[in-house]
């Protein structure tokens, strides 16, 4: 089929040319823009949105799903599932068995549901709000293969799964494939799912176009060189200090015993000016690491150090300037309404590195209103917002996540120029992808069931984002 | 024990889970002022009442809920507590087909807060207890409610998510945190309204996809389609 989609006088998509046949498995990696996102959208015939359907007092936000649709050739698959990179939008309802039983109906098996990827029967009485991230993407995924339809459409989920969850994505396309589905991938982490492709198509911000190598060594190569000097500029002033000392600690979430899991007897200590690389699958435990460093939660026994103190007896404006923070999610941690305001915040307090990067990044005379802002310019904004002269740890929770390569080697700059002015720093990377540690030659930290596995410094390097 | 009182609640049929939220409301709000009549037991009974439903709400939401909720209801409460004291001394009636005598005014004003938080134990357990689930069986009218159900507890979710970014900004008080007196409080006051600005702000930016995925699924129910 081939379409274009335009708002008002604005051509965001041209001649898109994808060959959905039945049983197919199409790729696509490419621009993370705005347009990418509809694309997957298009396909499943959710937009353009109804023009007669009113969403009160929030029609500027979705003007860009309500352009016009032109196909020239070929149609839409008749019934189509889709699936977006925030399993949030997708989960409905409050517990895994409603969820399954709301979606799917009364008459279906929800343990066969969930073991599609591998979820415990265990999980279907637990809420939603309670899984871990990569969990939820899991039961999304699940729910979204069981479903009846000819082609499934997923977007961005791949930074979301663990080894498990991903040889359970390719056994599922596969099975798709099988019963005559096609299978529409639009993703920026492809080396996995490459191999498995039909076909493999590149977005150029406007239309497709079949993958050029150059392209793709230039992305990968670009990469691969940001992250060489990024590590080696980490490195360069190493000293065996710690900066953050974990011994014996002890944590378990509220309710643990009803499927989470607790941290035990947990010690390790991360030196100062290295890269740390804090792996480990869906629910090990890598973000609560996080979370007790920032004092998010307290541990119920053992004992964490900072920059030699005790955890506890650091004030939060020291632990402020101390650590920076970049979620995964940084639009649940930009409180402010838009970048300007950040500028003012950074001028008030002083902060000069903050405001010289802000005016490095954000042109000065635009406001950015913080909802028309991309992931990519959300996670610089929440690095450039909270680094200060004083950062000694920098904590970067699933980098990759909602950017594509060009937009992870342009983070990986910023990094590195607020590593620069910054006297001997240690970054810790929490991800689920081993490729990404490695670019960084970091330290590998790999959590299994809130227990830490010890690992040797890898040695094999592989391309991000080059297909390879 | 706490779990199967949860897990129970969760399986009465929606009927008396709504049932459970209009006599909260009832006993709280709505005939409040005609039980008055009954002299100064009703508040001992009221806190009976408000101690059992307090209790009830502790085994729903767990303990980090409960202290939040109750962390809130503090903070309202101290501004209340000033309007109170000036209507307090100036004699203030607070209902017009009602004349207090001195005691009575005096319970009626400082039970108001109490009665506050019976309502917030009400509407909380039965948030904890009901899902948007619960609705679709009301056919399109169902899924629109789950649909507005579903933004409630996304700002349930996100107050969470707000408030540990307020807290790594050092605009939130922190649980573990050591202050001196009463810079906990200055803390809450002056990071509260980012806190709701920012949840309405986050249910905004929600809300359009919700609202497709809903129109979706509501698409895929009439069509039927599953393997």
């Amino acid at each position: 089929m081939t379409f274009s989609y335009q708002v008002e006088d604005h051509v965001l998509l041209k001649d898109v040319d994808l060959p959905l046949e039945s049983g197919s498995f199409v790729l696509l990696n490419g621009v993370e823009n705005q347009a990418f996102g509809l694309i997957g959208g298009i396909v499943a015939g959710l937009f353009p949105i109804d023009g007669g359907e009113q969403i009160p007092h929030l029609e500027e936000l979705v003007k860009v799903f309500k352009g016009s649709l032109n196909v020239s050739e070929g149609s839409l698959p008749v019934r189509a599932v889709y699936l977006g990179p925030d399993p949030e939008k997708h989960l409905l309802f409050s517990r895994v068995d409603e969820e399954i039983l709301a979606q799917l109906g009364s008459d279906i098996d929800a343990a066969a549901v969930l073991s599609l990827f591998r979820l415990k029967e265990g999980f279907l009485e637990r809420r939603i709000s309670s899984l871990s991230g990569g969990e939820k993407m899991k039961l999304a995924l699940a729910i979204a293969f069981f479903k009846d339809a000819t082609c499934t459409v997923l977007h961005g989920i791949v930074p979301w799964l663990d080894e498990n969850g991903k040889a359970c994505l390719i056994r599922e396309i596969s099975r798709a494939q099988d019963d005559n589905r096609c299978v529409l991938v639009m993703e920026q982490e492809i080396d996995d799912l490459l191999p498995h492709a039909d076909r493999h198509l590149f977005f150029d911000g406007r239309t497709l176009k079949p993958p050029e190598e150059k392209t793709l060594h230039r992305l990968g190569g670009k990469i691969v060189e940001v992250s060489r000097i990024l590590g080696e500029l980490v490195t360069s002033g190493h000293r065996p200090e710690p900066v953050v000392s974990f011994r014996d600690v002890e944590f378990s979430y509220e309710g643990y015993r009803d499927g989470g899991f607790r941290l035990s007897n947990l010690s390790f200590v991360l030196e100062s000016s290295r890269v740390y690389g804090l792996i480990g699958n869906n629910g090990a435990g890598k973000s609560t690491i996080a979370n007790l460093i920032l004092r998010l939660e307290q541990p119920s026994g053992g004992t964490i150090s900072l920059f030699g103190k005790p955890l506890e007896s650091i004030c939060r404006k020291d632990l402020m300037e101390g650590v920076c923070y970049v979620s995964q999610f940084p639009e649940q941690h930009i409180t402010l309404s838009n970048v300007q305001q950040y500028r003012s915040r950074a001028e008030t307090k002083g902060n000069f590195l903050s405001k010289k990067l802000l005016d490095i990044y954000f042109e000065s005379e635009r406001e950015y209103p913080i909802s028309q802002l991309t992931p990519l310019q959300m996670k610089a904004l929440s690095l450039i917002s909270f680094v200060t002269d004083r950062t000694g740890l920098i904590i970067i929770d699933e980098p990759t996540w909602g950017i594509d390569p060009e937009g992870l080697a342009r983070f990986f700059e910023f990094l590195t120029q607020a590593v620069q002015a910054l006297d001997g720093v240690t970054i810790l990377i929490i991800t689920h992808d081993l490729a990404l540690v490695e670019l960084l030659s970091a330290e590998v930290m790999r959590m299994k069931n809130g227990v830490l596995v010890t690992e040797e410094k890898p040695v094999v390097r592989k391309k991000m984002g080059a297909g390879n | 024990m706490a779990w199967s009182v949860t897990r129970g609640l969760r399986r009465l049929h929606l009927i008396f889970k709504l049932l459970i939220l209009v006599s909260g409301a009832a006993l709280f709000f709505i005939l409040f002022p005609y039980l008055l009549r009954f002299g100064a037991p009703v508040y001992g009974v009221l806190f009976f009442l408000l101690l059992s439903f307090g209790i009830l709400f502790r085994m729903v939401a767990g303990k980090q809920t409960f202290r939040l909720t109750m962390m809130l209801w503090a903070g309202g409460s101290v501004i209340y507590m000033i309007i109170a004291a000036v209507l307090i001394l100036r004699n203030v009636q607070p209902l017009p087909y009602m004349q207090m005598g001195r005691t009575h005014l005096l319970l009626y004003y400082l039970s108001y807060p109490l009665r506050v938080l019976g309502i917030f134990f009400t509407g909380l357990i039965f948030a904890g207890i009901t899902s948007p689930a619960d609705f679709l069986r009301w056919g399109e009218a169902g899924l629109r409610i789950a649909l507005v159900y579903r933004a409630f507890e996304y700002s349930v979710i996100s107050l969470g998510d707000v408030r540990r970014a307020l807290v790594l900004q050092g605009e939130w008080p922190e649980r573990y945190g050591r202050y001196r007196a009463g810079q906990r409080i200055v803390l809450f006051f002056r990071g509260a309204p980012v806190l709701v600005a920012t949840i309405f702000r986050n249910i905004i930016l929600w809300f359009p996809w919700a609202w497709i995925c809903y129109t979706n699924l509501k698409r895929e129910l009439t069509e039927g389609g599953k393997k």
